[in-house]
């Protein structure tokens, strides 16, 4: 048997994942989907009254409201702050001393156990932020109300705001990652640490100006390269510290 | 060996008849809590007095004479072991031999059944 | 067959190391005791035995791998019962049937024998239970795994004193000659006629490695009313006094007191070899 990477195992393994943290799993997509399904409800009522306006005046096309506005801004910032929530649950299972006894102890590679975080908390962010967005939407048309035309028109597609310019999914996928390394260097706490470990680096970054200017120049016109490379840097780094893990160690 | 004791009590009192299977080694040391290897000592033991014997692949067995040869092996541990200091107390109370002997008689009387 | 080779280990920045140039070779189809005080290091022990702490100085092996590179094979082959664990809120048959795939020699019929010694029901929801329930479940499914090593921190804290007998009973069953099970306790008396190996370690080194029988052969105990000077050790106890002299020659075999032995062993460092 292939003992670095086993797709049998692999799957054993996803499967047991899920099982065995299907509470986590639910309070942590359901509060995501929650969030933005209440805020695009929120968005709908306080609409409501301009789009009774337009719709009783039969003033409506795309061009003359923007009835994505808002929306799209809710489901930017949802986008990035869950990515980096569900990201700095991706070593949730090195935790305590107890899990990380469970977890370290199963017979399956490394490689494959960091595969399965990585698949669970990184990977299937995506489709069900996806799905978040339709259900958000229709949370937004139960409230905000108007003909079955209206809105038709004011459906633009949830997916848009990837398509509009990769360079939001790759931002997206780079903070997601940065979290990511958050939750393999601190376990505990990851999100808040992680946080405040960015907040620190950007006052840092303040008093080297030039020295940041020369980094980001080469970038100027492919920033999502730029935001490539953080997120495969910060995932070889994760897997590092995650091969090397001990079950006394002090983690901060 | 104490652990020998238990079998020995069963197999003296009946209620492991001659012939009859005794417990597997694993299965005493798992009922007595005691490790294999103790309770290896114990069949050994009670095997090298011809309590129990074995028959390969079957297991271990009351010998037909295993009461009586329990029994005998109690009376010469009692006569070896205690009886010295039981004499020696019996003389302290100044007990003579016909009151032992009446004694004991009175006990068998009232306790026809073990 | 664990080995293990000048084996030295200090905790993340301590001075002092807690293990020093250890060696030490457990046998298969032996029932280890590893005793120790409080904070001698005998989880960390454990823990330098199945690869969850990396030594800095020398090697562990299993049966001829390293354990610390925490190949899938290896670990399929052994099993800790952790003193700290944690099972998930799931129903047991889920538990069941999701973990044991990671075991191929697991064996449910022997699962379910050990469950209904421990007096537990097959049809339980994991997140319902006791303390000492989730115990004996683990306990359960660690023997059922049929791993080659079996290591077992504290197992029988937390159990009830019936558990404790159901403990010994399931383990003694369980065992056979391609096991080694490696206990570490400090309830000397829940273990000691189960052990078939005594292991005392103190101030990062080993004091003790001995057989049972062997020490048997060595030692003779016995409980009297007065202590004895000219003994190796005179300890007070509830019913007099434990003493341990040297055995005669021919005398009969008496059986090992641990907790006298290990006091004996860990306050005078008497080298009974």
């Amino acid at each position: 048997m292939n003992q670095t990477f086993n797709i049998n195992r692999f799957g054993l393994l996803l499967k047991r994942y899920m099982v065995e943290n299907r509470k986590q799993l639910f309070f942590l997509f359901g509060v995501m989907w929650g969030v933005m399904l209440l805020a695009a409800a929120c968005i709908g009522h306080y609409e409501k009254e301009t789009i009774e306006r337009l719709t009783a005046n039969q003033m409506y096309n795309c061009f003359t409201y923007d009835f994505y506005g808002t929306r799209a801004v809710l489901y930017l910032v949802s986008a990035v702050g869950f990515s980096c929530i569900t990201g700095s649950y991706m070593f949730s299972s090195l935790r305590t001393k107890q899990s990380r006894i469970m977890s370290l102890m199963l017979p399956a590679s490394m490689a494959e156990k960091y595969w399965v975080y990585f698949t669970v908390y990184i990977l299937a962010f995506f489709p069900i932020f996806l799905l978040g967005t339709v259900v958000a939407d229709l949370a937004y048309y139960v409230t905000a109300g108007g003909g079955i035309i209206f809105q038709l028109l004011a459906f633009h597609g949830s997916y848009s705001i990837f398509q509009t310019d990769s360079v939001l999914l790759w931002t997206v996928l780079c903070y997601q990652a940065i979290f990511a390394l958050g939750s393999a260097l601190w376990p505990r706490l990851s999100f808040f640490k992680t946080f405040i470990a960015m907040f620190v680096l950007s006052i840092l970054a303040l008093f080297f100006p030039t020295l940041i200017y020369h980094i980001l120049k080469p970038f100027d016109d492919c920033v999502a390269v730029l935001e490539a490379i953080v997120v495969i840097a910060c995932y070889s780094l994760a897997w590092v510290r995650f091969r090397h893990v001990q079950v006394i160690q002090k983690l901060l | 060996m104490q652990l020998a004791d238990k079998l020995m009590d069963d197999v003296v009192s009946g209620r492991i008849a001659p012939d009859e299977r005794v417990p597997s080694v694993r299965e005493f040391a798992a009922d007595n809590q005691v490790n294999v290897n103790t309770a290896i000592r114990a069949y050994d033991y009670l095997a090298t007095r011809a309590i129990i014997y074995t028959r390969r692949g079957m297991g271990y067995f009351a010998c037909a004479d295993g009461a009586q040869r329990v029994a005998s092996l109690r009376r010469d541990e009692f006569m070896h072991n205690d009886m010295d200091i039981f004499f020696r107390q019996l003389h302290s109370f100044g007990m003579t031999p016909d009151q032992l002997s009446l004694l004991y008689a009175e006990f068998l009387q009232q306790n026809k059944n073990i | 067959m664990l080995e293990i080779r000048s084996l030295s280990y200090s905790y993340p920045k301590a001075a002092k190391p807690v293990f020093f140039d250890l060696g030490l070779e457990l046998q298969s189809g032996n029932i280890y005791g590893l005793l120790g005080s409080n904070g001698a290091g005998k989880s960390t022990l454990l823990y330098l035995m199945c690869g969850l702490l990396r030594p800095q100085y020398g090697q562990v092996r299993f049966n001829g791998h390293d354990v610390c590179l925490r190949q899938p094979d290896t670990l399929a082959d052994i099993f800790l019962v952790s003193e700290e664990f944690e099972l998930p809120p799931v129903r047991l048959d889920e538990f069941i049937r999701i973990n044991s795939q990671f075991y191929p020699r697991f064996d449910r019929a022997a699962m379910e024998k050990y469950l209904t010694d421990f007096r537990l029901d097959t049809h339980l929801h994991l997140g319902r239970l006791s303390m000492g329930q989730k115990k004996k479940v683990f306990i359960a499914f660690a023997l059922a795994c049929n791993t080659s090593l079996l290591l077992m921190d504290e197992p029988t804290n937390g159990l009830d004193i019936p558990g404790k007998s159901e403990f010994r009973r399931a383990l003694i069953s369980a065992m056979n000659e391609n096991r080694t099970v490696v206990i570490s306790t400090h309830q000397v008396r829940d273990l000691d006629r189960v052990l078939d190996h005594v292991t005392i370690v103190d101030g990062g080194r080993l004091l003790l490695n001995s057989s049972i029988s062997a020490l048997q052969q060595r030692l003779a105990f016995s409980l009297e009313n007065a202590p004895d000077p000219t003994a190796l050790y005179s300890q007070p106890t509830a019913g007099g006094y434990s003493i341990v002299r040297p055995a005669d020659e021919g005398a009969e075999e008496t059986d090992v007191n641990l907790e006298s032995l290990f006091e004996m062993i860990v306050t005078q460092r008497q080298n009974i070899f």
